[in-house]
């Protein structure tokens, strides 16, 4: 039955020595400490234990990058393609563009992409296939390089859901984008 | 905000100055910024993944990615937190892609060691650093992957419940939960030395 009931704290304790408890946890948690001598010995096994984790590098050191580490870097992005990914509102709203010449081609390239679409949509039957995968493209983006897959694989499936559905046609975007290619108002 | 590898990380004015100009395509100011996190990023990598052949190309890539999107960072978190976001994943999908690795295999110690050499000793001493790294390499393969990255980033990077949270992107009672049942373990597996480090040496071998 103390068993169990220690069980439960062993926990608090892993947190009490991260010193990443408090409030009621931490005072429970003291409490039990004082009248637990089981308690205080896994306290004082894990305490020994995260410090021979923490020496553990010293024992097999790690290795440095190579010397001209950025510069590689530097020089494989040089070779990249030149188009760069632009979140789609964010190309036509974000102050990124005042900034950056190829951001703002790249973000050129893609309101002409968008132009180019949204012209050809109109030119389709209402509810076609080819429509509802055009007006998908005002989807939100996610951010590709932090998002782990989990993510992506449910932005990939909203928007396949999105485009069967073709539910983005009033889309406030669209709205901005179709406004000033119209010329109703001055591209920000 | 700091972490224990004495690096201070709060993002500054220079780091955002960086940061805006990387962003315009100013190629110095981002190779200033991979110099800044290259060793930390660098680190991380070898302490999330074993067999020294990928991290190089784990590294780079996590740069390049960076670079590529640097667009998308807002600022709202510290520039070493998304980039370790980006290690993070590029981590799992190693993992992921590669499968488990055979056991016992070692990192090459290479030409570049840091740390803190073994610093003499016995032998016996050697064979105990060596046996007890081995150990704990393996021990940290065959953790489930959400118990390793907690107890590499809680124990190794030296990381807060907050800021690995954001990393990870979990709440922290469940990096709490994940830290605990990693490092329990990893205590099962290391216990021999453990009681040796408490000063019993020669149970172990």
């Amino acid at each position: 039955m103390r068993e169990e009931r220690c069980e439960e704290f062993r926990e608090l304790i892993s947190a009490f020595v991260d010193e990443s408890l408090d409030g009621g946890e931490l005072l429970r948690l003291e409490k039990h400490l004082e009248l637990c001598a089981g308690c205080r010995a896994f306290e004082g096994e894990l305490r020994r234990f995260r410090g021979l984790l923490q020496a553990a590098e010293t024992f097999q050191p790690l290795r440095r990058p190579p010397p001209g580490f950025a510069a590689l870097v530097v020089s494989r992005i040089d070779r990249l393609p030149r188009a760069q990914v632009v979140p789609f509102p964010e190309a036509l709203t974000g102050p990124r563009l005042s900034g950056s010449p190829w951001i703002g081609i790249a973000a050129a390239a893609a309101a002409a992409a968008l132009f180019f679409a949204w012209s050809w949509q109109r030119l389709l039957p209402v509810g076609s296939p080819e429509q509802k995968i055009v007006m998908s493209r005002a989807v939100p983006t996610v951010d590709v390089a932090s998002a782990d897959d989990g993510s992506m694989a449910t932005w990939m499936r909203e928007h396949a859901m999105l485009a069967r559905g073709g539910t983005l046609l009033g889309s406030a975007e669209e709205s901005e984008f179709a406004r000033i290619h119209s010329g109703e108002v001055p591209e920000r | 905000m700091s972490v224990t590898n004495g690096v201070q990380v709060g993002a500054g004015d220079e780091e955002r100055q960086l940061v805006d100009a990387a962003r315009g395509g100013d190629r110095r100011a981002f190779e200033a910024l991979v110099l800044k996190y290259q060793d930390r990023i660098y680190r991380l990598i070898q302490r999330l993944v074993s067999g020294s052949d990928v991290v190089d190309d784990l590294a780079q890539e996590v740069f390049i990615r960076a670079y590529r999107s640097i667009g998308d960072f807002k600022g709202e978190s510290s520039l070493y937190t998304w980039l370790y976001k980006i290690a993070l994943n590029l981590c799992r999908n190693h993992y992921r892609t590669r499968g488990r690795r055979p056991p016992h295999e070692e990192l090459d110690e290479g030409d570049g060691a840091i740390g803190v050499e073994a610093g003499g000793g016995t032998p016996e001493d050697e064979v105990f650093r060596r046996e007890f790294w081995d150990q704990l390499r393996l021990g940290l393969e065959e953790l489930p992957a959400e118990q390793r990255e907690a107890v590499v980033f809680c124990d190794l990077e030296g990381m807060s419940y907050e800021e690995m949270a954001g990393v990870i992107g979990v709440p922290i009672g469940t990096v709490r939960s994940r830290i605990f049942r990693g490092r329990r373990a990893l205590q099962e597996r290391l216990a021999p030395f453990h009681a040796v480090n408490a000063g019993t040496r020669g149970r172990a071998t």
